[in-house]
């Protein structure tokens, strides 16, 4: 055991004594750890978001175009409905058409709009914290979720423009912990084939299964798929961790990271090479006086670890912050989670000592080379 | 190595035939030297500048290697050390020609740096470098950095860190060159005492009164040992 306690304070005394130094290298570790964390924070809200969308519904398979990467390409005629009931195993079948829209008011855009049957479960779940349910199912009403209604400012009552000069009214406000559905609003299956031309066209298919078992679900989606060449269908559960969108998403979130690791470990590199490199002497001097190479090792690593340990505080901190105001913004709000994961704060947080250590390691290794008697060379 | 000599008859101390070059050669800093000083020596080494009275030091304390011939430390050859960084801490004070305080830390704190390779608790650490700056009457000025020290109260900061882990040999370099007379004065005080509890001493120095405390005399001209005697004591 080389780091016991009482080293901490020589390795504070030399963080302390080179203050603007080790702000520095602090603020660069803490903005690296702060943009890895809000961003996997941020992609792992979405992925969770995506699969309690389904879970939260008694949705067990879902049913696609087959070969569409993106959920809202994809397009199927309504009566292979029947087709699907008919599969073994297979306790309903609500057709559902997803369209993304641009609305007018406020500028929203990519607004989330849900088609489904009035008597559907997924409509008749919702948690109307104000106003009421559809009346009929060709009724041009929408229920909205609560983050897009106070994005847009509407309630029970207001009317809005789906598309210009086609007016929907707002009936009622729905809550829910799920950003996408919060952010989205629902609309009769019916009223949004007629607004978009797509009569008797769905987008998916979310059928409930007689049995919950995943190797039951997974038989029945296989089997799905196997009744007609143009379906495609997924376990729900597996669908969010799928999505092409989920993929591209954490595909971008680790490249920004390996950006942010890579100029953090070379500000800490550069740090620490410095701080050898002005210490030559001091270093050697040590030695001189009888510390041994690991010694030397353990105070330049002690430095840098420490460096990193705080840069990693500061940086979470920031990131906590950071994603709670993306979330409390009413453009972000819909779509970005106030909190980040346990998990992903952890994966930053060891992020960081990586950095201190990659940083730390040859700085380190070189200050334990010096040569002692450099320590007595007199100026 | 035939038979082990007993550690009494041994040296502390041996330089044998050593040579020391710089430069690939073209520097001869030491020239066929060869010494012994013995436990409990008190032995001043002087000569002018350049002469090689900090590489002789140098090559005693392990910091360097000689290029030919060797440096035994109770009869040990220090080249059989991998890393005689274990045997410097255990064995040897060293105060430096330019002291090499930490700018960052106390004088505590810089005096406590040798005790990080002992099991000596924090507690302990710290009541021994209080210990230390006291003696060296610097009780004072524990918690400052050297900055704010004068040149001399840096020397006898310097002084009780070497003395920290209790070594049988104590090394100095110029160890009262920047100080005034009265100040040298408790210096030389010091060391006569330090002598007294048993340590060994090799000054290097240019002050003729500190040369005439020791009892002992080794004088270097251009990287040669030119004369070895004892000190005539007047008392
Ligand atoms: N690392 C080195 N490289 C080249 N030459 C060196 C080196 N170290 C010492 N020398 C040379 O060796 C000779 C002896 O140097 P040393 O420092 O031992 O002298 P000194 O007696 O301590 O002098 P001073 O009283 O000025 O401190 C000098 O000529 C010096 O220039
Ligand atoms: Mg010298």
């Amino acid at each position: 055991m080389i780091l016991r306690m009482w080293f901490i304070s020589v390795i504070l005394a030399n963080l302390r004594g080179r203050p603007a130094r080790s702000l520095l290298t602090l603020s660069g570790i803490a903005i690296a750890v702060a943009a890895v964390v809000s961003l996997l924070g941020v992609v792992r809200g979405f992925e969770r978001s995506l699969l309690e969308l389904y879970q939260g519904r008694g949705i067990d398979v879902m049913v696609q175009q087959a070969g569409r990467l993106q959920m809202t390409s994809s397009s199927l005629p309504e009566s292979l409905g029947e087709q699907i009931a008919k599969v073994e195993g297979v306790a309903a079948v609500h057709p559902a058409l997803i369209e993304v829209l641009s609305l007018l008011q406020d500028d929203m855009m990519g607004v989330v709009v849900q088609g489904w049957q009035p008597e559907s479960t997924a409509v008749r779940q919702l948690k109307l914290a104000a106003g009421q349910a559809f009346t009929d199912p060709q009724a041009r009403q929408v229920i909205v979720g609560q983050r897009l209604a106070a994005a847009m400012g509407v309630q029970p009552g207001a009317s809005i423009d789906l598309i210009e000069g086609e007016k929907f009214e707002v009936v009622g406000v729905f809550e829910s912990n799920n950003v996408f559905d919060s952010g989205s609003m629902f609309i009769p299956l019916q009223a949004l084939q007629q607004l978009m031309l797509r009569e008797d066209e769905v987008t998916m298919f979310a059928v409930v299964a007689r049995e919950r078992d995943p190797d039951v679900l997974r038989a029945l989606a296989e089997r799905i798929g196997a009744s007609d060449s143009k379906l495609e269908a997924q376990v729900a559960d597996e669908m969010a961790q799928k999505s092409t969108e989920i993929r591209v998403a954490r595909s971008f979130a680790w490249l920004t990271s390996v950006i942010a690791v890579s100029i953090g470990s070379v500000g800490m590199l550069n740090t620490m090479m410095m701080a050898v490199f002005e210490r030559t002497r001091e270093i050697a001097m040590l030695r001189a006086l009888g510390w041994r190479r690991r010694r030397v090792i353990a105070m330049v690593l002690g430095e840098s670890t420490l460096l990193s340990i705080l840069g990693a505080v500061i940086g979470i901190v920031l990131a906590f912050v950071l994603v709670r105001f993306l979330a409390s913004l009413p453009a972000s709000g819909r779509l970005v989670e106030g909190d980040i994961p346990f998990q992903i704060m952890a994966q930053g947080f060891v992020l960081a000592l990586l950095l201190g250590l990659i940083g730390g390691v040859y700085p380190a290794w070189s200050a334990s080379r010096l040569a002692p008697v450099e320590g007595l060379r007199h100026d | 190595m035939t038979k082990p000599t007993p550690a009494e008859a041994m040296p502390l101390v041996e330089a044998i035939r050593v040579t020391r070059h710089f430069v690939d050669g073209q520097v001869t800093a030491l020239k066929d030297v060869s010494l012994t000083i013995d436990e409990g020596e008190y032995v001043a080494l002087v000569g002018q500048s350049g002469c090689g009275k900090s590489t002789l030091l140098n090559l005693l304390g392990g910091l360097d290697s000689p290029t030919t011939g060797s440096i035994r430390f109770r009869g040990r050859d220090l080249a059989d050390f991998g890393d005689p960084a274990r045997f410097r801490s255990s064995q040897l004070g060293f105060v430096f020609q330019s002291f090499h305080l930490i700018s960052v830390l106390t004088a505590e704190q810089n005096v406590q740096m040798p005790m990080f390779e002992t099991t000596m608790g924090s507690a302990a650490r710290k009541e021994r470098a209080r210990e230390l700056l006291a003696r060296v009457g610097l009780t004072h000025r524990a918690r400052h950095r050297p900055q704010k020290l004068s040149v001399g109260e840096r020397q006898r900061v310097a002084i009780a860190r070497a003395l920290a882990n209790r070594p049988s040999l104590l090394l100095a370099d110029e160890p009262t060159g920047n100080l005034d007379s009265v100040t040298a004065e408790s210096i030389f005080s010091l060391f006569d005492s330090l002598n007294q509890e048993g340590m060994t001493l090799l000054l290097v120095t240019h002050d003729p009164l500190l040369a005439a405390r020791a009892r002992r005399t080794l004088t270097l001209h251009d990287g040669q040992l030119i004369s070895d005697r004892p000190n005539s004591r007047t008392g």
